[in-house]
C-alpha cells in the first residue's frame, strides 16, 4: 500500500495520478447517470452503448496509425461512437420491444467488429485487451481535460433536468400527461450514458465499464430511500471502489479495470448481505 | 362548454378496433362513473382523453380544446399497483412531478408550496417524507390524488381508484371525492358498485359502443345489471359480458 501512495505522489509515474483523478472525477457522472440508468432498468441498453464504443476506438487507432491524425484520439473516438449509438438505441426503444431486442444485439455487435477490424488493419501492434479491460498507461492529459469537461457538462445537464428526468423514470404516462417530452428525456438519458460510459472506458475497459455504471447504484439501493440520496450515495461508492481497484492493480500488476470491478463487485454483494441481516432482524 | 365531447370518433389498436363511430357528450359539473366489461373500452377512452392515445377518426374535445391542449387543465389519477416497488421514490417529490409543465427548469417556491397545501387538504402531510412504495394501498391511491390535483385542474380523471385499497380508506377516498366533484368534473372508471354510488351523476357504459345514462333514470336494478357485464339488458347494442383484451 505504501507503494502505491509512494507512486501518487511520484513525478516518475503520472499515470497513477491521471487514473486516479480520472476516477475521482467521474464518480458523480458515474452516480447521477448510473442511478438513473438502474432505476429505469435500462442496464442492457448502456451495455450496448458501451460495447459499440470499441468501433470508434479502432476508428481513431487506424487513422492516427495509417493516416497520421493526431487529434482523433480513441477518447473522442469512444465519445462519438457513444454518441451515434445512443441515438440508434433510443430510436430503437421507441419502436416497440422487438425491434429494441435486435437493435440492440446489433449495435453491441457492430460495433464491437468494426473495433475489432480497425484494429487489425492498424499499421502497428494495438493491444485490444487494453481497451476491453482498461490500461491507465493509456491515459494522456489531454484524455483527463476531456473527461474533466465531459463529466462537468454531464452533472450539470442531469442536475438541471433532475425535475423532468425523475417524472419520466418514475411514472413516463404521468409525465406525457404533464406536457414532458418523454421520448426526447430517455434520447437525452441515454446520451449521457454514452458520455459518462466514455469517462472511464481507459480505465476501466469496455467490457467491464457497465459495472461500474451500474452496479454502485444498485448497491446503494439498498440503503437510499429517494433518488437523490441513490445519486448521492452511488457517487461515493463509485469513487470508493474506482480508488481501492486503481491502487490493487498498481501494487499486483492488474489490468486496472478488473481490479475496479472485483472490488465493486464485492461492495455489492455486502450490501446485499447487509440487507438480508437486517430484514432477518426485522423479522425476528 | 361541455366536459368532454366525442364526434364520430374512431379507435383502433393494430388489428383491434375499439370504437367505430361513437359520439357523446358529457355535460360539466358532477361525477360520471364510467362502466364496462374489461376490454370494452374504459380505460382506451380515459387515454385518449388525456391525449395518450390518439383517435383514427373523428374528434375528441375536453373542456373544449383538444386533449393534448387541455392536458395542463386534467389531473389524472392512475391505478397505484403499477408501480415499480424498487423505485426511491419520497411522496413529496413524488406530488411535486404534479407540477411539471412543457418548461425546463427547477421547482419554484410556488410548486412547493403548492404541494405543502395538497397534502394537507389530503390530510396527509404525515407522509410528505415518508417513500412511496413503503405506503399502503390507500395511502399511495391519496398521494395519486394529491399529484393530479396539485395543479388545480378543471377536468379530474380516476381510474379504478379502489383497486387493492381496504374498506377504510375507499371510505375516506369517497369523501375526498364527493367534495371535489363540487368545483370540478370528474370521471370515475371504476368496478365497484358501492364505491360513490349516492354521489354520481351520470353512468356512461362503454363495450365498444359507449352509452349514457343519467343517474336518475337507472333503477337499481339496472345499476346491478350495468355492474354485472350484462349491459344487452339495457339495451345496449353490441354489449356482451365480457370483450376480449383491448389494451394490447
Amino acid at each position: 500500500m505504501t507503494e502505491f501512495i509512494q507512486a501518487v505522489f511520484s513525478t516518475q509515474v503520472p499515470f497513477i495520478r491521471f487514473a486516479l483523478i480520472a476516477g475521482l472525477v467521474s464518480a458523480p457522472a458515474f452516480g447521477v447517470v448510473g442511478s438513473y440508468v438502474v432505476v429505469n432498468r435500462v442496464s442492457y441498453l448502456a451495455g450496448a452503448i458501451s460495447h459499440s464504443v470499441l468501433g470508434g476506438i479502432g476508428i481513431s487507432l487506424y487513422l492516427r496509425f495509417a493516416h497520421g491524425t493526431e487529434w482523433f484520439t480513441p477518447f473522442w473516438g469512444a465519445f462519438v461512437a457513444a454518441m451515434i449509438s445512443a441515438l440508434v438505441v433510443s430510436w430503437a426503444s421507441s419502436r416497440g420491444k422487438q425491434r429494441t431486442d435486435s437493435a440492440i444485439s446489433t449495435v453491441w455487435a457492430l460495433g464491437t467488429a468494426i473495433g475489432v477490424i480497425f484494429i487489425v488493419r492498424t499499421p502497428t501492434f494495438v493491444d485490444p485487451m487494453a481497451y476491453l479491460f482498461g490500461n491507465i498507461l493509456l491515459l494522456s492529459p489531454q484524455d483527463l481535460w476531456g473527461i474533466i469537461i465531459l463529466d462537468i457538462v454531464i452533472i450539470v445537464s442531469a442536475v438541471f433536468l433532475y425535475p423532468q428526468l425523475f417524472a419520466v423514470s418514475f411514472d413516463p404516462e404521468f409525465a406525457t400527461v404533464r406536457g414532458v417530452p418523454v421520448q426526447r428525456h430517455i434520447t437525452f438519458l441515454l446520451l449521457l450514458t454514452g458520455a459518462t460510459v466514455v469517462l472511464m472506458v481507459t480505465t476501466v475497459g469496455i467490457v467491464l465499464v457497465i459495472t461500474l455504471l451500474t452496479l454502485p447504484a444498485a448497491t446503494a439501493g439498498y440503503f437510499a430511500r429517494s433518488l437523490k440520496g441513490l445519486m448521492i450515495l452511488a457517487s461515493i461508492f463509485s469513487a470508493l471502489f474506482s480508488v481501492a481497484g486503481i491502487a490493487v492493480s498498481y501494487v499486483y500488476d492488474l489490468p486496472s479495470g478488473a481490479g475496479i470491478v472485483l472490488f465493486t463487485i464485492t461492495g455489492y454483494i455486502l450490501a446485499w448481505l447487509y440487507a438480508r441481516v437486517q430484514e432477518q432482524g426485522a423479522r425476528a | 362548454m361541455n366536459a368532454v365531447e366525442l364526434t364520430d370518433l374512431h379507435f383502433r389498436y393494430p388489428g383491434v378496433p375499439v370504437f367505430q363511430g361513437v359520439s357523446l357528450a358529457i355535460p360539466p359539473g358532477g361525477l360520471t362513473q364510467i362502466v364496462g366489461p374489461n376490454g370494452g373500452g374504459k380505460t382506451t377512452f380515459a387515454r385518449l382523453l388525456l391525449g395518450l392515445l390518439k383517435a383514427n377518426a373523428g374528434s375528441v374535445s375536453v373542456l373544449g380544446v383538444s386533449p393534448e391542449r387541455a392536458q395542463q387543465r386534467s389531473g389524472y389519477v392512475p391505478q397505484h399497483s403499477l408501480y415499480d416497488p424498487q423505485f426511491p421514490a419520497v411522496v413529496g417529490e413524488v406530488v411535486l412531478t404534479g407540477r411539471l409543465t412543457g418548461r425546463f427548469g427547477l421547482y419554484s417556491r410556488e410548486d412547493k408550496a403548492a404541494v405543502e397545501q395538497v397534502l394537507d387538504d389530503l390530510d396527509i402531510a404525515d407522509l410528505r417524507k415518508r417513500t412511496f412504495s413503503e405506503l399502503s394501498g390507500g395511502q399511495r391511491q391519496r398521494v395519486l390524488l394529491a399529484r393530479a390535483l396539485v395543479s388545480r385542474p378543471e377536468l379530474l380523471i380516476l381510474d379504478e381508484p379502489t383497486a387493492n385499497i381496504d374498506r377504510g380508506s375507499a371510505r375516506r377516498l369517497e369523501g375526498l371525492v364527493a367534495t371535489l366533484k363540487q368545483r370540478l368534473d370528474v370521471l370515475l372508471i371504476t368496478h365497484d358498485f358501492d364505491f360513490l354510488s349516492e354521489q354520481v351523476d351520470r353512468v356512461m357504459c362503454v363495450n365498444r359502443a359507449i352509452h349514457m345514462h343519467k343517474r336518475s333514470d337507472l333503477t337499481e336494478d339496472d345499476m346491478h345489471r350495468l355492474f354485472s357485464g350484462h349491459l344487452h339488458d339495457l339495451g345496449v347494442k353490441g354489449a356482451t359480458a365480457a370483450g376480449s383484451e383491448a389494451t394490447a
